[in-house]
C-alpha cells in the first residue's frame, strides 16, 4: 500500500516535471533584432481615401542587418504593399540572422464633425514598437449625412 | 452710469478679443508630414527628459528650430529627427512640436523582470513625440539570474530522478 502511494507520487512528479519543461520551451522566444533606423510608416493618403484598413501580417527574414526576404504575408493588399516598403527601410544592429513575424495595423476612426457622430476626439498617429508591432490611426473621410443625423436628433 | 457702460465696452472689447485667438489659430491648419525618419532613443543618453521646439516651415521643410531648455543630447536627437520631416506642400508656418523621452527602469529589459515593457515611438505629428526607451540591463546580473532560472526548471526532474533511482536502487 505504501509502495503504491510512493509511485503514485512518483508519477505525479514526472508529470508535473514534463508539464513545466513543456510550458518552459514555449515561453522561449528569440531575442527580436533591435532596430536601429526607419522610416517612420504614413497612412497612404489613397488607402484613407478609399477607406482601406485593416491588419498586415509580415514574416521576414533578416540577414543579420536588414530584412532579406518576406516568407509570408496577409492583408489587405495596398497596404501589405506600403508596410513591406517601410519594412524595407528599416536597418537593424548586428544580429545573428533571424526570422520573425510584424504586424501593421491600420485603422480610421471618424473625425469629429460639428453635426456628425463620431468616435471620440482623437488625433493621427503612429505607434512603433519595432521590430514587432505598428499601429497607424488615422481620420476617415467624413461618411456621415449631415441633414440625416439633423433629422434623426429631431 | 455712463462709466459703467465704458466698463461694459471694454469688457466687450477684451472679451471679444480673446475670443478671436483660438479662431485664428484654427485657420491656419498643421501642414501634413508626408516623410519622417523613427525617432529612436539616442544610444548611451540614458537621461529622461522633455524637448520643447518652436519650428519654422519653408512650405517642405523645416528652416529654423527654436529650442527652450532641455538636456543637450535629447536636444540633438529631437533636432536631428525634425530635420528628416518632409510636409506636403503648405503655407510657410511656425508651430510647436514636443519631443517626451522617457527611459524605462532598467530591471525591466532584463530577465529578472517579470513584466514585459517594450521600447515604444508614438508620433502625433508634427506636435508631438513620445520615445519610451528601456536601459540595458547588467549583463551579470542576468547570467546568474539565466543559471538560477534554469536550475529551478531542472528541480522536478532531478526529484524524478531520484525517485527512479529509489525505485531500481541505482546511485
Amino acid at each position: 500500500m505504501r509502495l503504491r502511494g510512493i509511485a503514485i507520487g512518483a508519477l505525479s512528479c514526472l508529470v508535473a516535471a514534463c508539464v513545466l519543461r513543456v510550458e518552459a520551451q514555449q515561453k522561449v522566444t528569440p531575442e527580436l533584432p533591435w532596430v536601429s533606423s526607419a522610416w517612420a510608416p504614413i497612412y497612404p493618403p489613397i488607402a484613407r481615401a478609399a477607406r482601406i484598413q485593416g491588419l498586415v501580417t509580415l514574416r521576414v527574414t533578416t540577414d543579420g542587418k536588414h530584412v532579406a526576404t518576406f516568407d509570408s504575408e496577409s492583408g489587405p493588399a495596398f497596404l501589405v504593399i506600403q508596410a513591406k516598403e517601410n519594412v524595407r527601410t528599416w536597418e537593424f544592429s548586428r544580429h545573428q540572422p533571424v526570422s520573425f513575424e510584424i504586424r501593421f495595423n491600420y485603422k480610421l476612426f471618424i473625425p469629429c464633425e460639428p453635426v456628425c457622430e463620431c468616435s471620440g476626439d482623437r488625433q493621427e498617429s503612429v505607434t512603433l514598437r519595432l521590430p514587432a508591432d505598428v499601429e497607424l490611426n488615422a481620420p476617415s473621410p467624413i461618411i456621415c449625412d449631415p441633414s440625416a443625423v439633423i433629422e434623426q436628433k429631431k | 452710469m455712463t462709466a459703467r457702460s465704458l466698463l461694459l465696452a471694454a469688457a466687450e472689447v477684451l472679451l471679444g478679443a480673446f475670443s478671436v485667438s483660438p479662431v485664428s489659430a484654427q485657420q491656419q491648419p498643421l501642414p501634413r508630414v508626408v516623410h519622417a525618419w523613427a525617432p529612436v532613443y539616442p544610444l548611451f543618453g540614458p537621461e529622461s527628459g522633455t524637448v520643447a521646439l518652436r519650428v519654422t516651415t519653408d512650405g517642405n521643410r523645416v528652416v529654423r528650430m527654436d529650442e527652450q531648455s532641455a538636456p543637450n543630447r535629447l536636444l540633438a536627437a529631437a533636432k536631428d529627427n525634425v530635420r528628416s520631416w518632409q510636409f506636403e506642400p503648405h503655407q510657410a508656418t511656425s508651430f510647436g512640436v514636443q519631443f517626451s523621452y522617457r527611459m524605462a527602469p532598467s530591471a525591466c529589459k532584463c530577465k529578472t523582470c517579470g513584466r514585459a515593457v517594450t521600447e515604444s515611438i508614438v508620433m502625433r505629428l508634427p506636435t508631438s513625440v513620445d520615445v519610451t526607451g528601456i536601459q540595458l540591463c547588467d549583463v551579470a546580473v542576468d547570467r546568474s539570474w539565466g543559471e538560477r532560472r534554469s536550475s529551478l526548471l531542472d528541480l522536478p526532474k532531478r526529484i524524478g530522478e531520484g525517485f527512479v533511482r529509489l525505485f531500481t536502487g541505482s546511485k
